[in-house]
């Protein structure tokens, strides 16, 4: 059982999440970085691809 | 937040959105080489009067005796939509090497855009079923295409169609724009 009372200030640092989380105790590795610019890079081409954009075609005539 | 219809008709209709239409900049044959530039535009809004539209269906389309080619169109209006966080920042023509005015969202200038009072633009939300961000049509750069091409283009390229009235505030909005009168600055 308990004994810590929910509204005292030791409930509130035993039972925050935050300080216990896994992912806040996991430091970031290279692939992580990896993964981030990849994620980036694919947003901001997406952004690129929402503007209009110029197509040159060249073509030899054949007769 | 504008209301929408999804359902696609056969024909080209007013009010309708495509994407990736294509704006023949020029095509030019010099010494045995032909060269075509040309822009795509990920969406752009039907802004040809419906009536002329469904006429020209009925004469090209639909088989109906019709005495004469009267009410053929050779090409559809189109104006292009922006994305209104581009056209804000003044960038959404950065891929054609232009850059354009900026618009200061939070200021008179992007207030009155967002709330169509600025005769250039008109401003759309789109419900979440239309995968639009809010964009912005801009009258200035409309365009014409031809009548067959973007018939064909329709079949895998439509978005959706704006709603009858918002569609006759677009349409309203452009013509008024078009026939504004250009007075001297002095």
């Amino acid at each position: 059982m308990n004994k810590e009372s929910p509204f005292s200030v030791e409930y509130d640092i035993n039972n925050t999440t935050d300080s216990k989380s896994s992912i806040q105790q996991k430091s970031s590795t290279p692939k992580d970085k990896e993964e981030s610019d990849r994620i980036k890079e694919e947003i901001e081409s997406d952004y690129q691809l929402s503007k209009p954009r110029r197509k040159l075609i060249r073509a030899r005539i054949i007769l | 937040m504008i209301k929408i219809k999804t359902r696609k008709e056969a024909r080209i209709s007013q009010g309708d959105i495509y994407k990736d239409v294509e704006f023949i900049e020029y095509a030019i044959e010099r010494e045995g080489v032909v060269e075509i530039s040309k822009i795509v535009f990920p969406f752009v809004v039907v802004l040809t009067q419906d009536c002329d539209l469904n006429q020209d269906y009925t004469v090209r389309w639909a088989k109906k005796d019709t005495p004469n080619h009267d009410k053929k169109l050779f090409s559809v209006i189109v104006a292009p939509l922006y994305n209104s966080e581009h056209l804000y920042s003044g960038e959404h023509l950065s891929e054609l090497s232009m850059s354009m005015a900026e618009i200061n969202k939070v200021r008179t200038p992007g207030k009155n855009l967002k709330q169509n009072q600025t005769p250039r633009y008109h401003y759309l939300e789109f419900p979440d079923s239309v995968p639009i961000v809010p964009s912005v049509i801009d009258f200035k750069h409309y365009f014409t295409v031809n009548v067959e091409y973007l018939k064909k283009h329709k079949r895998d390229n439509f978005i959706c169609q704006i709603g009858t009235l918002y569609r006759e505030d677009v349409s309203q909005r452009f013509s008024s724009f078009l026939s504004r009168i250009g007075l001297p600055e002095r």
